[in-house]
């Protein structure tokens, strides 16, 4: 539940400790990932699983926490990638330079897509946000002096990640994986403080009910403004990754194709669930090359799953493992009650 | 009569129409600083209209409303002015547990903008929460998702986030519509504390008897106009205001 009530502090097998275990794990076995796989095939799918931990971690914020059906990741995701591919080609600019262009501006992006969106239905938002999707797709097709067209932008430069007295060149399959899971778990950082602080708590009121959020003081329209530029900022920068990692960036980079990929990890694992999101990103980067589906089976692949899952799971993984979760705490606070009532 | 600085509700000349319906006509009155008043009215007589209106929910088709001397252009910024409200139909942001419902409810009173939807309550505001949580009889649900309690419990969710913030003037709409008689009491207790503590108040409600044994003064509306406005007792006592509500006999 995002909020800011006070919590209890963590006891021994209290889901707050096992959340913090949990973590612990999860980023030992990522960091010690590289020395268990020698096969580099298996390298480069671990480090595009963390780049899909990214752009699902953030069609989530607006997607499942703002509930706001965006189809404009594609068009963030694309133009974080030509942005960095671009500025490194013609003017040389490193990680730093990129980020930071990318994200400011397609975060503005994102809030002027969200303006004339955000008027329409909640239903027809979509449809809107794909419009500009497709968009962006005929001009990144149809631009060749700019984006190259079909011909895409290729032989895009090493990544360059400068620091006080050095600077860090990413050369190698395992270098890039390092960047990747640094960049995933900056990412989970930001949001997970973001969910825990006011916004977050407001974030969700909004997605309730929004003409409670205007009678509490809330100006609801803002707040999703703010959220789809935030997700558009964290898109545009797993593309300035995705840039450098693959060294070449084409229109298909912002294909709708994109939206659906994610639209299934995050129903799948459990809207609002970063855990469940980040897991469901992995899986599904993972489990079509452990199966080893072809592309024109792959989209039947994700059509099963997201069906079966939106009938049997509707909350997705997690919401169906937070049940019993919930209906545990639920009786341990009812016990404690009890017993403090018996005193 | 009181002057315009003393008002906490000014309606004059206030029309609502939907299409060629009537909802309001030339629908006027006041009520003053720190008054308890009641809005009532048979089904359709116009009553949450004229809330929507007052609030800035729908936009009047003509007439003058000022609420604490403002007009009500939104919601967000009339909230920001010590004005809130609660709905005919409950409504609680069902995520959220009972408890950040309630802290949430004083989000327009922070310092500014900023604070509002950045800094996490204080523990000036948490003990207040749990304060209203405790006079309310909520805390034993503090913790549980609001879409969890039950319905007469959202009722009292939605009332306790409207006077987290200590409103100058709260609108309350139904309040204890569908809620059982020990709740109802305990609302009552609250609406009447707060009015002492120099709350104004403007009442909609169906229920005749928590009317008049809450609310010394009471506004009746007919189809859309008002038909009377005075004394509680009086009021429910007049011929036209019993047909309104129980037609001819």
């Amino acid at each position: 539940m995002t909020g800011f009530s006070s919590l209890p502090q963590p006891r021994l097998g209290s889901p707050a400790l096992m959340r913090g275990g949990g973590v612990v794990l999860v980023g030992a076995a990522g960091v010690l990932l590289p020395r268990l796989l020698t096969n580099l095939y298996w390298l480069h799918t671990a480090s595009t699983a963390l780049l899909y931990v990214i752009l699902a971690l953030a069609f989530d914020l607006v997607f499942g926490r703002a509930g706001a059906f965006s189809l404009g990741q594609p068009l963030f995701y694309a133009f974080g990638a030509y942005i960095a591919a671009l500025t490194a080609k013609s003017w040389g600019w490193n990680f730093w330079e990129e980020s930071a262009f990318a994200i400011g501006t397609t975060a503005t992006l994102g809030v002027l897509v969200g303006i004339p969106s955000f008027r329409l239905s909640r239903h027809a938002f979509a449809v809107g946000t794909l419009g500009f999707t497709l968009i962006g797709q005929l001009i990144a097709t149809n631009w060749l002096s700019v984006t190259g067209g079909p011909l895409c932008q290729d032989a895009v430069p090493d990544l360059r990640i400068p620091y006080p007295g050095g600077s860090f060149e990413a050369i190698t399959e395992e270098n890039y994986y390092y960047v990747a899971l640094a960049m995933a778990a900056v990412v989970v950082g930001v949001l997970v403080l973001l969910y825990r602080s006011r916004f977050g708590t407001v974030i969700t009121a909004v997605r309730d009910d929004d003409v409670l959020g205007a009678a509490r003081g809330i100006a609801a329209t803002k707040v999703r403004l703010a959220v789809l530029g935030i997700s558009a900022g964290l898109t545009a920068w797993g593309g300035v990754y995705a840039a450098h990692f693959q060294q070449v960036v084409c229109p298909s980079q912002g294909d709708i194709s994109v939206s659906s990929l994610l639209l299934v990890m995050v129903l799948v694992g459990g809207r609002a669930s970063t855990a469940g999101v980040l897991t469901a990103a992995v899986v599904f980067t993972v489990l079509p090359q452990v199966l080893r589906i072809a592309d024109s089976w792959r989209l039947v692949y994700f059509a099963a799953v997201l069906l079966l899952t939106v009938i049997f799971l509707p909350d997705g993984v997690a919401g169906a493992a937070r049940r019993p979760l919930a209906a545990l705490t639920r009786a341990r606070r009812a016990g404690a009650e009890a017993e403090d009532a018996r005193r | 009569m009181p002057g315009d600085d003393d008002l906490a509700l000014q309606v004059r000349g206030l029309h609502k129409r939907y299409g060629g319906v009537v909802a309001l006509q030339d629908v006027s009155f006041d009520v003053t600083a720190g008054e308890l008043v009641a809005l009532v009215g048979p089904n359709g007589s116009g009553k949450s209209t004229a809330v929507d209106c007052i609030t800035g929910f729908i936009a009047p088709t003509s007439g003058r409303i000022l609420v604490n001397g403002r007009r009500p252009r939104t919601p967000q910024r009339l909230a920001w002015h010590g004005v809130a409200r609660t709905f005919q139909s409950v409504r609680v942001f069902q995520s959220l547990s009972v408890r950040d419902n309630v802290l949430l409810g004083g989000f327009a009173s922070s310092r500014n903008l900023l604070s509002a939807y950045l800094a996490r309550p204080g523990p000036k505001a948490r003990r207040r929460a749990d304060e209203i949580i405790g006079e309310l009889q909520l805390a034993h649900v503090a913790h549980l998702r609001a879409g969890e309690v039950s319905y007469g419990q959202r009722k009292l969710v939605e009332f306790a986030a409207a006077v987290m913030r200590s409103p100058s003037t709260l609108l309350l709409d139904e309040p204890v519509a569908a809620v059982n008689p020990t709740l109802a009491n305990v609302m009552r207790e609250n609406i009447l504390r707060l009015n002492e503590m120099g709350m104004s108040i403007l009442l909609i409600e169906h229920n005749m008897e928590f009317v008049v044994r809450t609310c010394p003064r009471v506004i009746v509306l007919d189809q859309g106009a008002v038909l009377a406005d005075g004394p509680a007792a009086e009021v429910m006592g007049r011929g036209d205001v019993r047909e309104a509500y129980f037609g001819r006999v």
